[in-house]
């Protein structure tokens, strides 16, 4: 439905030649759609706009979705989180690597490390933080999961391992900060942690295979 | 070897600088034990996103990150005193290679009225879904060479289809590029530059380029570098193209 409107420019220039009219209008839109996440990657390394905003679009749910729960539902935080991860993604020269994974873990990991350097900045403005958040965190109620699986897959685990997860995973401490917390030494978390991750993995496992069985 | 296998929660969680996460990852190709723990506890860290909550994205979101990004992005790189001043005199020249004419003007009026002619004929003979999805030109700018060396000229034009807007700019006789050189088009707004990226012609010159309009983004003119390659934010090679003077 663009195609008719290049008819307007005859008067002044030759029209371009047809495969031109599709290439550009492949390229504006359907085709990027169509695109791997691996060529879509490929063309943002070549500063190509359009592949850039199909990314936006394409990943935009998960990647503010994860940076409103980092905040813990600040919307102003996510939503400058969310520009960083997208300059960073631009301006980077550290590249998604396809052999290591799939681009959303990769996308994963480089908001969860843009949020955890903004939650560090913002913990040493604190004073008594370490304290003051470590006991929010106790009392805290989980809130309703999207995801059943990993839920119940977390409900397996104990309490204990459970924060140690939220501590290091969602709250940005570092494992050294946990031990101090924990009053214990490093390698000691180091393998709670260990051990929660595999045990959590056991269960995700499990399920994913009861529910193949199931079907 | 021990030793080096206590690093695995560390690699895990990111705590590792640049340097220790090469130097891990190195132990990780030697160490069966390492690479196989890794693996399985990477299962598990990668489903722990998926506690996030589904939100939903304010919409105005993504013209503040593509303003963030493009603004950040080319106001990056050397930040010296010697830079700006460069690029207040690109911006001098810039200006003054644009003044506005009547040509121009001429020429874009029979285009819109070309255009309604056109979505008239089309009004009568076709469902009216299809005249709402209509691509209207909203802008149009006739270019030309304006270096000796070159007979380069063609148009750039916006065109609105719906709520999107997207700049075509169509080239012709351009100078064959050496290397990895580009031609890049620059967008000029109060002073202010946009990339709006690059492109390279074929074998016989012709070259074109595609770049959907952030947001409400306005634009008053419109210029085309030549550059070293394909990856500047900013302007670094000569102007070569401008907008038409009468
Ligand atoms: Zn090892």
């Amino acid at each position: 439905m663009t195609v008719p409107f290049f008819f307007n420019f005859e008067p002044f220039t030759s029209p371009p030649p047809c495969d031109n009219f599709k290439r550009i209008i492949e390229e504006g839109g359907e085709s990027l759609r169509k695109k791997s996440d691996q060529e879509l990657m490929k063309l943002i390394e070549q500063k190509h706009r359009s592949a850039f905003e199909e990314l936006y679009d394409r990943y935009i749910n998960l990647i503010y979705s994860y940076s409103l729960k980092i905040t813990k539902g600040n919307q102003e935080k996510a939503k400058e989180i969310v520009q960083h991860v997208f300059l960073r993604i631009w301006t980077t020269k550290s590249r998604y690597d396809p052999n290591k994974g799939l681009l959303i873990n990769w996308l994963i990991t480089v908001t969860r490390n843009i949020s955890i350097d903004f939650i560090r900045k913002e913990k040493k403005h604190e004073e008594k933080q370490q304290m003051m958040v470590a006991e929010t965190v106790i009392t805290q109620e989980s809130k309703p999961f999207q995801n059943i699986h990993i839920e119940d897959a977390k409900k397996r685990l104990t309490d204990e391992q459970q924060r140690l997860i939220r501590l290091l995973y969602w709250e940005g401490y570092s494992l050294r900060e946990i031990a101090a917390m924990e009053e214990e030494p490093i390698g000691t978390v180091k393998s709670r942690l260990h051990q929660s991750l595999k045990r959590m993995r056991q269960h995700l496992k499990t399920e994913k295979e009861g529910r193949v069985d199931g079907q | 070897m021990a030793n080096e296998c206590e690093h695995l929660m560390d690699y895990l969680a990111g705590e590792l600088t640049e340097k220790e996460a090469e130097h891990f990852q190195r132990h990780l190709s030697r160490c069966e034990q390492c690479s196989s723990e890794l693996e399985q506890l990477q299962e598990a860290w990668h489903s722990l996103p998926s506690e996030a909550e589904h939100a939903d994205v304010p919409p105005e979101l993504k013209s503040e990150v593509m303003n963030f990004v493009f603004n950040e992005a080319s106001a990056e790189s050397p930040r010296t005193m010697d830079a700006s001043e460069k690029i207040t005199a690109w911006t001098h020249r810039f200006i003054k290679g644009f003044a506005p004419i009547t040509a121009t003007i001429i020429v874009l009026l029979f285009i819109v009225s070309a255009g309604l002619l056109y979505e008239n004929i089309q009004l009568r003979s076709t469902a009216t879904e299809r005249i709402t999805n209509a691509a209207k030109t909203t802008q149009l700018f006739l270019l030309q060479s304006i270096v000796q060396t070159s007979h380069a000229k063609g148009y750039a034009a916006v065109i609105k289809t719906g709520d999107d807007r997207e700049l075509i700019v169509n080239l012709k006789d351009l100078p064959i590029l050496k290397g990895k050189e580009a031609y890049q088009v620059w967008l000029l707004k109060d002073g202010k530059r946009q990339n709006a990226g690059t492109l390279r012609p074929a074998k016989d010159g012709h070259g074109m380029l595609t770049y959907r309009l952030p947001g409400e983004y306005k634009f008053d003119a419109i210029g085309i570098t030549l550059e070293p390659n394909a990856h500047g934010t900013k302007p670094r090679g000569k102007k070569v193209i401008g907008m038409a003077q009468g």
